[in-house]
């Protein structure tokens, strides 16, 4: 079940062209848009030859704002084409097709290379293969009698556009595509050296934390630290309460013959024993005793 | 349009690092977030522990009173020392009771008797 139509119509455009266009399309490029070389060199990446393309054209075709395009087609054998997208865009203007309607645009070396083609371009002029280079010429040479309107109905193109509308609307010159990949590589790097930095800092804070614990020969989480912290306050707690009972007596005002005779602590109880001048006196201590209101630690008389 | 087909690509990977950058940012403040709240809680637990249980201070403390006071018993076990004075001036037991009970030694007890002008101190300690 086909649910959408996504196949374009795809023309084959000569300088000749004359059909009206009225719905979007892709489009291939007749040979007499652009230029092409066969050429062997002992290079083995088709991008170190794109870099030596203008030179390899240089003095053999006119002048231009030229880009290019390169095939490997067999070891150390590459096909170099040469095309000026502004001319070929007038060019195509020229023809009365409105570009709002082209999508992209195809050389026929690319769509065609490596076929065995005889193709009839209109009563005039075919398109042949000859030795793997596509030429546009007289009708008397060719061979048979196909229609390339014909084989375009079920033509898959391939992916080698020279021209894409949907690149064009962002309106990026190759400058700007070259100034774009060298602000996206500096970002990369600054991705790459925050992360490094990150990474950095967190073993940085990781090691601290350890040498932290190290030093001050504590257990690694902070639940263990609670648990000791409430064991100590407790402990503090009676060490306080203790001192704080032993202060309470040692704040009741004795007079010169008067002292005690044993102070002792023990299972959280202060015994006493005191000497003091008669009845009058220890209830005054006594009443003094009453109002001790620490319950942690009892003070009690020693009988 | 190989020009163009590098510019997809590092953006697909500017977007993967941004990611990881992402990550690594949020582990980053996390960690420190997390040293910073441990560190916290160990300043409380870190006092307490050098106020009862500062072993060096506490040694070189006691120390000094066997040295001076000279104590009639002095007896160290695993985690407690027994320290006995018979025979104290009110002077010496102000210093000796002063170090004890305003010191973080804990005390687990004592005993402190008076005998005409001399005094007897017995006191355990946690150590």
């Amino acid at each position: 079940m086909i649910f959408f139509n996504t196949k374009k119509t795809v023309f084959f455009i000569t300088k000749e062209f004359n059909k009206v266009i009225k719905s979007r399309c892709d489009i291939i490029l007749s040979p007499e848009f652009y230029w092409v070389k066969k050429i062997d060199l002992n290079i083995k990446s088709s991008y170190q030859v794109k870099k030596m393309a203008p030179s390899i054209f240089d003095g053999v075709i006119p002048k231009g704002d030229y880009e290019y395009r390169v095939f490997k087609i067999a070891k150390n054998r590459y096909l170099l084409i040469a095309f000026d997208i502004r001319y070929i865009l007038k060019q195509i203007s020229d023809l009365g097709i409105e570009l709002k309607f082209v999508d992209r645009i195809f050389t026929a070396q690319s769509e065609f290379q490596g076929d065995d083609i005889s193709l009839k371009i209109d009563d005039n002029y075919g398109l042949i293969n000859v030795e793997g280079i596509l030429a546009k010429v007289p009708i008397k040479l060719l061979e048979s009698d196909a229609q390339i309107d014909n084989v375009l109905i079920d033509k898959k193109v391939s992916n080698n556009y020279i021209y894409s509308s949907s690149l064009q609307k962002v309106n990026l010159t190759h400058k700007d595509f070259k100034t774009l990949l060298l602000l996206l590589l500096l970002l990369n790097i600054f991705l790459i050296s925050s992360i490094v930095r990150n990474k950095k800092n967190i073993s940085l804070i990781e090691s601290q934390k350890a040498q932290f614990i190290r030093k001050n020969s504590l257990p690694a989480t902070s639940f263990q630290i609670k648990s000791m912290e409430e064991e100590l306050k407790k402990r503090e707690k009676i060490q306080i309460s203790i001192r704080e009972a032993i202060e309470y007596l040692a704040n009741f005002k004795l007079s010169k013959s008067e002292y005690f005779t044993l102070l002792k602590y023990n299972d959280k109880t202060l015994f006493y024993k005191i000497l003091l001048n008669g009845k009058k006196r220890e209830k005054e201590f006594k009443n003094y005793l009453l109002k001790y209101r620490k319950k942690d630690i009892k003070i009690e008389e020693l009988r | 349009m190989s020009l163009y087909r590098t510019i997809l690509a590092l953006v697909f990977i500017s977007l993967v690092l941004g990611g990881y950058l992402f990550y690594f940012d949020k582990e980053y403040k996390k960690a420190t977030k997390e040293f910073e709240s441990f560190r916290k809680k160990s300043e409380n637990y870190l006092k307490l522990k050098k106020k009862w249980v500062q072993k060096e201070e506490k040694d070189r403390v006691l120390k000094s009173i066997k040295a001076r006071f000279k104590p009639s018993l002095y007896k160290k076990s695993s985690n407690s020392l027994l320290i006995e004075f018979k025979n104290l001036d009110e002077r010496s037991f102000k210093i000796v009771g002063d170090i004890f009970l305003n010191s973080g030694f804990v005390i687990k007890k004592f005993d402190i008797k008076k005998d005409s002008k001399k005094l007897f101190f017995h006191i355990e300690v946690e150590i």
